[in-house]
């Protein structure tokens, strides 16, 4: 049955329909256990009309699809659209790939926030939408990374400007002449252990930083922690089981910069998010939200993957 | 007042020495521990989140472990 509205076959431009008939969307969804692939039916087809738009070859008698109306399967979903749309226009505008046609939609369709943003090429960037080049351990096949957020720049000056003046202080030592009672070479394994243990600060500082991340997901948010160097902890939790999502901006360099904590509250006893000191805290607060709207509609459209 | 020798400031400011050298070589012992440790957490962390940036802090870890283990062995062969 299915193979006679195999999609793939070329399609020909329809016999105009008339305005009143109605077309049906027969579209076949993928069974997780059964090797289907997707579109397997897809077309359209007027009932009543022998002949369908897949080719004009292929006819489909009336008893087969008054037969396929009332035997549908489980894994078959019949929507009736009307036809006047369609019926104006050319075969190439017919509904390709709507709504039902794969597992999820393109994050620009449903998200202001994301349709607003550019794919961000820089890595050292503190909200990056739709990074390219990026990745996680625990990424799923078809999951994409919509949002990495790290703590805003402002909020690293402390520890470069702690740098700048380990960087200084040898110099500072040499000028007043406190160590001069030392021997040179001792001076100078001194200043080396210094710069060394300076530059160890510098990179564990930027490590950090660079590191402790906030994804967004088509699917999950994850919060990456490396406190230290010894401890690392991943969260995740999925986009459906967000209950409650709160954005705090907090004092005059919140406010002046723009940045503040976002806290995510799940469902169950699962232990809140809070994303600290991310940029644009309410941009990020709207995208989950979005997030969440477009999670509870692929449930009701079918999509969920 | 007891008389100073010059055999006993000799063996003093060789043992201010000896204890120099040895805290020389444990602090930059340590430091070749640490870099160590951060070279195994930068992998760690390359594994968690994939970045473009990835291989460049690798080669910053790699190249720190390095410096850290040449400046110790200098310390060691100068400081005898």
């Amino acid at each position: 049955m299915p193979e006679i509205f195999d999609a793939s076959k070329k399609r020909k431009k329809p016999a105009k329909p008339s305005k009143s008939a109605k077309k049906v969307v027969v579209v076949k969804k993928t069974s997780p256990t059964k090797n289907v692939p997707k579109h397997v039916v897809e077309e359209v087809f007027e009932p009543g009309v022998i002949e369908t738009q897949v080719d004009s070859s292929v006819t489909v008698p009336s008893q087969m699809e008054q037969s396929f109306q009332a035997q549908q399967p489980d894994d078959v979903t019949v929507l009736d659209v009307p036809m006047t749309d369609v019926a104006s226009e050319d075969s190439s505008a017919l509904p390709d790939a709507p709504i039902h046609s794969g597992p999820s939609r393109n994050v620009d369709d449903y998200s202001q926030i994301m349709a607003n943003e550019s794919p961000a090429h820089n890595p050292f960037r503190s909200f990056a939408a739709k990074p390219t080049s990026t990745s996680f351990d625990s990424q799923h096949h078809e999951e994409q990374i919509l949002l990495l957020l790290r703590q805003h720049p402002i909020t690293q000056v402390k520890w470069i400007l702690i740098t700048i003046v380990l960087l200084l202080l040898p110099s500072l030592f040499s000028f007043v002449g406190i160590l001069n009672f030392l021997p040179l070479r001792i001076h100078f394994f001194a200043a080396l252990g210094w710069y060394l243990l300076t530059f160890g600060f510098a990179l564990e500082s930027f490590l950090n930083w660079f590191y402790n991340v906030y994804i967004l997901t088509d699917e999950r948010v994850i919060d990456v922690d490396f406190q230290s160097l010894l401890f690392k902890n991943v969260s995740t939790a999925k986009i459906e089981n967000i209950e409650d999502v709160s954005a705090t901006t907090k004092g005059t360099l919140g406010a002046v910069f723009d940045y503040g904590d976002v806290q995510i509250q799940t469902a169950g006893t699962v232990v809140e998010f809070e994303f600290e000191s991310v940029p644009y805290p309410n941009r990020v607060t709207a995208f989950i939200n979005e997030l969440i709207v477009e999670e509870e509609r692929e449930k009701i459209e079918g999509r969920v993957n | 007042m007891l008389p100073i020798f010059p055999s006993v400031v000799i063996s003093i400011d060789a043992a201010v020495f000896g204890l120099i050298r040895i805290a020389f070589l444990i602090g930059f012992g340590l430091y070749v521990a640490f870099a160590f440790i951060a070279v195994r957490q930068i992998e760690i962390m390359r594994k968690t989140v994939e970045t473009p940036l990835s291989g460049v802090i690798r080669l910053i870890g790699y190249a720190h472990l390095i410096a850290a283990v040449i400046i110790f062995a200098f310390v060691f062969l100068t400081l005898r």
